[in-house]
């Protein structure tokens, strides 16, 4: 613990000068980002100003704990520490310490300061603030210091990260093409965390242990080779049968038989018929006919995907868990466009299996709308201009309709008499620089203060399985309007 | 290992993509032995060094250090043993002071008392702001604060004047070679300065294109070697050096002179031994080398041999 002591003081007074041009960094952000909140002063040279911040304040993060790193660096065979008595786990200790000390900690303070500005509690958000503050950790901290391990300078550290970085993206383009609509199986982000971070902190250990950078640069590149693998494996069902049976064996079938899909022969309304997916290449969008029944008036049907089995002619094609959407009338899925082109004419017997969450209204909460109030789920909300905006801590994870009913006090703007609704967008948590999560409120019209705004958070999900069997289907009928 | 080694070297070697940097070799260096490293530029002295600290892995053999293998030295064994290089890198932005304060707590033994002094080092001045010779010094006044128990020097000298050169031998000899034999520091230190080296190593090692052509006591050396010049009535001295026996290098030829180096002395009566082998010889002088004198003897013999090779 005294070297640990030791090597930290050292590098503090050595780094001193990056410290404090990081620490004027997050200040400026602390300063300017509140500002480019909505109901702050619309400036579009604000907006990107915070943003040249975020990408100063990320980039100084990696010249810091590289600099760290590199204070005593492990690549060649002239530093001045090899042949002194540093342990390595005291050296690694040391590096840690910096990195949480010097770069983690006053970034998190400027994290809670900027909830503070924005009236939030960070404590009320634990769980949220510990998930962004692990992949903080597992992306810039972990990773920069890997890098830093097994690079001799600043610059090839740069380059190094930018390899990395341009092999990853292609790597990922030529890999994923065509996955982007399939679903993730569960324990994604846990299990590719957890598995990765113990790889990256074993190489890590080892290269502070050993000193061996070629070693360590060979099992950086398999580690990406393997995340590569399994992001294409595991997160977009490359693997196949297995996940796709871990995937099901996640949905249950609904016991008592009331909720089930049914399928409507007949073409689909015109305004739930969707929009062909012509942003994915080789993809058509099919949208049958295939309501849901026996599913109460006031449930929420989240994250539905489908997989479908289409036979016709002798040909068989099954498509893995994919992105769907469901309508009151309609089922809407992904099918690759030569699938489609091959089979539209024919009549095809179609297998589709439905998996989703139901989810239940569980809160609703009148507020009367003011220049701030408080909204569910320790929002902290406002009123500026008609313009109705909450705020969250980290992450909006609570499906939340809000809804305006028929208009009843008087004010300036020309909103329908009807109620108006809105979905709050679901914020996944993620390791984001601002933790203030914005969400405007587009009611058709303005807020007028002192309305009542319901907000029901909707929860208690379940997971259910359908399937329906059609035959004779003629897909050409079904394709979604361009 | 030998009880009496500091330092036991067998068939260490290191081999980079198929080029033999270091030949594999045998060393043994007693405790309490100064031994010098000699050899040109390339030899494989700094390979040598570096393998046995554990700097670089060796691709062949094994080596024990203290009595311990080298491929483990690392960390609290660094206590035991200092280590200074010409190219070693230093943390330029500390002073001298910073640099000796931040050390001094890793030490289980530090005695820095009038050690700066005495190598008259600035206490407060910048690292970087140091010429060659001050850098030098504040790199020994880091190792020998903490009375190593093995020195390795890699090239210290290389660049300094004669007063710094003299100044930092007299400090390393004062601080590490002590009346009590038994307590002396091992050395191992490679350099080019062999008149510097011969004053006070106890022991030689030759590296050759790395390979390790001899290792022995300096006293013993310098006994073996030695230069003869025999004078002939007539002209025959080119004759008679075609003729030498094996260990006489380095020989030339002119007239009735007749010049050579005779590596294998091994009789008291070295002149009266070559009277017996050249008895034409109208008159014999052996005289003793020095360690700058035997390198370059040696330097001559194997280039011979390689155009003899070539």
């Amino acid at each position: 613990m005294k070297q640990v002591r030791l090597v930290f003081w050292k590098d503090v007074r050595h780094l001193w000068r990056h410290l404090c041009v990081y620490a004027a960094l997050l200040a400026a952000y602390a300063w300017v980002t509140p500002q480019t909140w909505p109901g702050g002063a619309p400036s579009s040279f604000l907006g990107v100003f915070a943003t040249l911040l975020k990408i100063l304040l990320m980039a100084s993060q990696f010249v810091l704990i590289t600099s760290a790193v590199h204070a005593d660096r492990l690549v060649g065979e002239q530093q001045f520490w090899i042949t002194r008595p540093y342990d390595w786990r005291s050296l690694l200790g040391a590096k840690f310490l910096f990195v949480v000390a010097c770069v983690a900690l006053p970034y998190v303070l400027m994290q809670w300061w900027l909830l503070h500005v924005a009236g939030l509690n960070p404590l009320a958000a634990k769980a949220a603030m510990t998930s962004s503050l692990l992949r903080f950790a597992l992306v810039p901290c972990l990773l920069s210091m890997l890098i830093a391990s097994v690079t001799d300078s600043l610059a090839a550290a740069f380059t190094f990260l930018a390899a990395l970085l341009v092999a990853w993206a292609g790597l990922l383009q030529f890999i994923l093409s065509g996955t982007e609509l399939r679903m993730s199986p569960p324990y994604e982000f846990s299990g590719f965390g957890a598995g990765f971070g113990v790889l990256l902190l074993a190489i890590l250990s080892y290269q502070f242990a050993r000193r061996r950078t070629m070693h360590s640069r060979i099992a950086i590149a398999a580690t990406l080779a393997l995340f590569l693998l399994f992001i294409f494996g595991y997160d977009k069902q490359g693997f196949g049968a297995p996940v796709k049976e871990l995937i099901r064996s996640h949905y249950e079938v609904p016991s008592n038989g009331s909720l089930r899909m049914v399928f409507g022969p007949g073409p689909v309304p015109y305004e739930e018929s969707g929009k062909d997916l012509q942003y994915l290449h080789n993809f058509v969008e099919v949208k049958l006919p295939i309501r849901l029944e026996g599913l109460p008036a006031d449930a929420k049907i989240q994250s539905p995907n489908v997989s479908v089995v289409l036979a016709a002619n002798g040909m068989r094609y099954a498509t893995p868990w994919v992105n769907a959407s469901v309508s009151e009338n309609a089922i809407g899925f992904p099918l690759p466009k030569e699938i489609f082109d091959r089979v539209s004419e024919m009549p095809v017997a179609l297998h589709l299996e439905l998996i989703a969450e139901e989810m239940r209204p569980l809160v609703t909460q009148r507020v009367a709308a003011a220049g701030r109030f408080r909204g569910p789920d320790d929002a902290e909300c406002s009123l500026v201009g008609g313009a109705a905006a909450c705020r969250y801590a980290y992450q909006e994870m609570v499906p939340t309709h809000v809804e305006a009913p028929a208009q009843s006090a008087s004010c300036e703007g020309q909103r329908p008499g009807d109620p108006a609704g809105t979905w709050l967008l679901l914020m996944p948590p993620g390791a984001r620089v601002d933790p203030v999560v914005n969400e405007s409120l587009h009611l058709r019209g303005p807020v007028c203060a002192g309305e009542a705004l319901v907000f029901t958070e909707y929860g208690a999900a379940r997971r259910f399985r359908l399937a329906v069997d059609v035959s004779g289907l003629a897909l050409r009928d079904y394709r979604a309007r361009d | 290992m030998t009880a009496a080694a500091a330092i036991e070297v067998r068939q260490l070697g290191k081999t980079i993509r198929g080029t033999a940097i270091l030949a594999p070799l045998d060393l043994v260096v007693p405790s309490g032995a100064i031994l010098a490293l000699v050899g040109h530029n390339g030899a494989g002295k700094s390979t040598l060094i570096k393998l046995l600290l554990n700097i670089v892995q060796p691709t062949g053999g094994e080596a024990s250090v203290l009595g311990m293998p080298s491929t483990s030295l690392r960390g609290e064994v660094f206590t035991r043993i200092g280590y200074v290089s010409e190219d070693q890198e230093m943390p330029e932005w500390m002073t001298v002071a910073e640099l000796m304060a931040h050390l001094r707590p890793m030490y289980p033994r530090w005695n820095d008392e009038g050690l700066l002094e005495e190598l008259e080092l600035p206490r407060e001045r910048e690292i970087r702001h140091l010429s060659r010779g001050m850098r030098m010094k504040a790199a020994f006044a880091s190792v020998l604060a903490f009375e190593p128990e093995l020195l390795m020097l890699d090239e210290p000298f290389s660049g300094l004047d004669p007063a710094v050169r003299g100044e930092l031998v007299r400090t390393l000899l004062d601080r590490t070679h002590t009346e009590d034999p038994a307590n002396a520091t091992t050395i191992v230190i490679s350099s080019h300065d062999l008149d510097e080296v011969e004053s006070f190593a106890t022991h030689v090692a030759f590296l050759q294109d790395g390979r390790l052509l001899f290792a022995q006591r300096m006293d013993a050396l310098l006994t073996r070697c030695r230069e003869v010049t025999v004078t002939f009535e007539s002209e025959v001295a080119a004759n008679v050096r075609a003729k030498l026996p094996e260990g006489c290098v380095a020989a030339e030829a002119e007239g009735a002179m007749l010049r050579f180096v005779d590596l294998r002395v091994n009789v008291e009566d070295h002149e009266g031994a070559i009277r017996a082998l050249m008895p034409d010889a109208l008159q014999v002088q052996s005289e003793a080398m020095n360690l700058k004198e035997i390198f370059l003897a040696l330097n001559k013999r194997e280039r011979a041999e390689e155009r003899q090779r070539a």
